[in-house]
This record gives structure tokens, sequence and C-alpha cells, in this order.
């Protein structure tokens, strides 16, 4: 019997920590551009926009990342 | 000669038959969330589900150098086994795919490998041992890390949303539903379409139609991608309903939090080497985005339900396979025997399903999928009201939750007042 526990140990955590970054970054940004003071006409502040935005731009950098990893012709 | 071309031709077209039911079987993998919340349309879903396979079949360029991964002793196998398993596969692919239940293509192709190299080579000719740490831990394993991370993702979502505006929220989460889904679709094209691409290598280099070593032909890659693109595009509407609305009623940024977790638990898992099914990945994705919120989202028997059919399904494939190979093995009239089994078995199952069918327009409308046998409808459910299986008509549907909620508002972030 051959189990690789370490691989398997290391998807686990790269699986969990990869969900959690994402999520929570791409979500971060969202509840930034999309708070309830905005949506009732107060003035939009400009580094909520700001810091929104740059949580969507990392998460859509991990995405591309994403495609690198799938794509073999790019490794 | 002609007998070995007339076995060839039969175990391409069944391996192409497979790869289709793989992509119809596995599109819910990909899409069954985006379409449960609303982020896409469903044909949409399927259309660039279907194109993301096609693309993803032609990118793989490391196809699989063998059949099985070393679960059975490939020195062993013939093409008449690899028929015999591919047969058992997709019969096996069809009755989950009749009963909504998300199964892994590729424990039924093993299991359906293991059952004909059983009876043709016998017991030396699998693997145990690499059956337990190729199927049976990731089996385990997949379900618990996709669930875990998508528990905690959706937590922290959810944390992080409390002063957000729903509406816009929810549908920035839609939009990014749409990227996340897509990464699925074209990483399932790149593992899955090159699995019956090796097949299918690996058969004309046995039979000595094309020289060893070398890689698959372009009219392989192009049928084989093709294949499964045309299954997924036909969407396995049964399938996606249970994902998407059987297991939990999600909410796109429950979606979100899914699919990424799929995502990323496919990827890392092909880049370190320890294969995890997409299947069992993203159903346990899905399961924790319901618990993650709330554990009584989660509707627990469809979730019992779908292990149930994990856990069948290796040993189903391999029965069907074991037969399959007992009969084939016969010579060519019991490969014709097998083949009109087939063809007959796929005509029932497809007969059966029409009476309580599922499409894309009304793949959102309920929860459960019905199967109807004869004159009684029985929803498969272990419910405590379970019916005798002989009960008369009219037909009995038993629902998951004693009396279920409105429909989900696609719109909304399903937060609770």
């Amino acid at each position: 019997m051959n189990i690789n526990w370490g691989a398997l140990g290391l998807v686990a955590v790269a699986t969990i920590t990869a969900a959690i970054a994402i999520v929570g970054l791409f979500s971060l940004g969202v509840a930034a551009l999309t708070s309830e003071q905005r949506s009732r006409g107060g003035p939009a502040a400009t580094l909520p926009t700001v810091a929104g935005y740059a949580c969507l731009t990392v998460a859509g950098l991990v995405a591309v990342y994403g495609l690198y990893l799938i794509i073999p012709q790019l490794h | 000669m002609t007998t070995t071309l007339f076995l060839v031709a039969v175990v391409i077209l069944t391996a192409l038959f497979f790869d289709f039911t793989n992509g119809f079987h596995d599109s819910a993998n990909a899409m069954a969330t985006s379409v449960a919340t609303g982020a896409l349309r469903p044909r949409t879903a399927v259309l660039i589900a279907a194109i993301l396979n096609v693309v993803g079949a032609f990118l793989s360029t490391e196809v699989a150098k063998t059949i099985s991964g070393g679960i059975v002793n490939d020195a062993l196998v013939t093409p008449t086994m690899i028929f015999a398993g591919l047969v058992a596969a997709i019969l096996w692919n069809l009755t989950t795919w009749l009963f909504g239940l998300p199964s892994s293509s590729s424990h039924a192709l093993f299991g359906g490998l293991i059952g004909a190299v059983l009876v043709g080579a016998g017991v030396s000719g699998v693997n145990f041992s690499v059956v337990v740490s190729k199927i049976l831990l990731p089996a385990i394993m997949a379900p618990l890390v996709a669930g875990l991370a998508a528990g905690l993702a959706t937590f922290f979502v959810y944390r992080l949303l409390r002063h957000a505006d729903t509406e816009p929220a929810a549908g920035w989460f839609r939009r990014a539903q749409t990227v996340s889904g897509s990464m699925i679709a074209l990483a399932h094209g790149t593992s899955d379409g090159q699995k019956t691409m090796g097949v299918i290598t690996l058969v004309l280099i046995t039979a000595g139609y094309q020289a060893s070593g070398t890689g698959p032909q372009t009219w392989v890659i192009a049928s084989a991608g093709l294949a499964i693109g045309l299954g997924t595009y036909s969407g396995g509407w049964r399938i996606m309903r249970t994902m998407g609305k059987g297991l939990v009623d999600l909410h796109s940024p429950q979606g979100f939090a899914a699919e990424t977790t799929s995502a990323a638990a496919i990827l890392a898992s092909a880049h370190m080497g320890f294969g995890l099914s997409t299947t069992q990945v993203c159903s346990g994705s899905v399961i924790g985005s319901g618990a993650g919120r709330k554990l009584s989202m989660v509707r627990w028997g469809t979730a019992r339900r779908l292990v149930y059919g994990w856990l069948l399904t290796l040993p189903a494939a391999a029965v069907f396979g074991a037969v399959a190979a007992a009969i084939a093995l016969t010579g060519p009239f019991g490969v014709v025997i097998v083949i009109l089994a087939l063809l007959s078995g796929t005509a029932a199952i497809v007969a059966i399903s029409r009476r309580t069918a599922v499409t894309r327009h009304n793949v959102n409308e309920s929860r459960e999928v019905t199967v109807q046998f004869g004159r009684v409808a029985r929803e498969l459910a272990t419910s405590p009201a379970g019916s005798p299986a002989e009960a008369p008509i009219p037909p009995i549907i038993i629902r998951h939750a004693p009396a279920p909620p409105p429909a989900n508002d696609p719109t909304s972030l399903g937060q609770q007042p």
C-alpha cells in the first residue's frame, strides 16, 4: 500500500486556503462596493471604491493563474 | 483480421458513447449551481460548458498512458475486456442519471474494468492496493476536503456581506459564478476528455493499427472532444436538479463559494498528484456551501442517497462488467449480444426517464427527481413514510422536505431577516 499522505495533506491545505482566500477577497470587494450606505444614495467614498476594485482585481488575477494551471501549453 | 477490425470499431464507438455519458453526467458539476442561482440560463450554461469541454479536450497534451492508472494490470487487458468495462460504465452512468444521482464516471469505468478483468484474467489482474489508494481513499477525502473548504468560505462570505446591499451584491456573485463554473468545465475537459482518447489510442496500438508509443491521432482527439461536448450540451438535467436544487437551495454567494472551492480542489489535486473525483468534489462543495450558512439548509436525506450512490458505483459497475465480459469473451457472437444488451438497456432507461422528464425548461421547478416504473411512481428518497414498492397508483412523490419553502428567488442573497 503506497498512500501519498503528504500529497493528500497538501491538496487539503491548498484547497481550503485557496477557497477561503479567493472567496473572501471577492466578498470583501463586493462588500466594499455595495454597502447599504452607498445604495441609499450617500456620497460614494473614494477609499472603499478603490479598495473594492482592488480586491476584485486580485481575485481576477487568481482566476487567471488558475487558467494558467489548467492550460498545459502555458508551462 | 476482419474480426479484429470489427472489435476495434466496436470498442471505439463504445468509448465515444461512454464519453458522451461522461459529458452529460458531469455537466452538472460545472454548471448546476450557476443554473440554480440564475447566474446563467440553462441553455447558455450547458453551451458554455460544452464549448469549454471541447477546448479542454484539445488542450490536454498529457494523454493517459494507461487505461486505468494501474488499477488493473494493463498487460492482461484485451480489447474485449475494455469493451465490457465500457458497456458496464455506460449502463451504470445511465442508471444513476435516471435517479438523478451525481456519481463519478471514472469510478464507473474503473469498476467496469475491474469486473471485466476479474472474469477475463483472474484476481491477479486487479491491483487491489491501488484500488484503495487511488479510489477509496480519495472518495472519502474529496467530499470532506471540499465540504470543509466550501463551508468555511461560505461562512466568511456571509460575515463579510452583513452590511452589503443584497441585490447589487448578488449581481456581482452571479457574474463571478460565470467565471468559476467555466473554470470547472475547462478543467474537466482537460482531464476527462483525455481518458477516452487514451482508451481509443491503446486499443488501436494493441490491435496493431498504430505504432506503439505514439500519441492520439487528430481524429481521435476531435471525436472524443466532440462526444464529451455533445454530452455536456445535452445537459444531464436530472443530475443538474439534484446538485443545484436537491441538496441545498443555493444563493449566488453560496454558488460562487462552491464553484471556487471545486475549481481550487480540482486544480490542487491535479497538480499535486492526488487525484480527486470531480463529481465528489463538486457535490461536497455544494453541501459545504449549504452547511456553512446553516446546517439545516442541507437536505441530509438527499446527501445520504448520494453517498449510497458513490459506495455502490464501483461494485455495481464491476458486476455489470463481469457479466458483460463473461458473455463478450465467448466470441464475436457474445460481443454482438452485449451490444444488443447495451442498446436495449439504453433504450429502456431513456424510455423510463421520459415519463418524468427533466429538461432545461423545468430543471429548477422542483427539488426531486422522480422515477416512474410502470404504473408505480416512487420517489427514491428514503423517507420515514416510505411507500411499499408495490404501491398502486396514483403516483406517490415523497418530498425531501415536509413543506417546500417558496421558490428560490435568484436575485436575492437569501439572507434571513
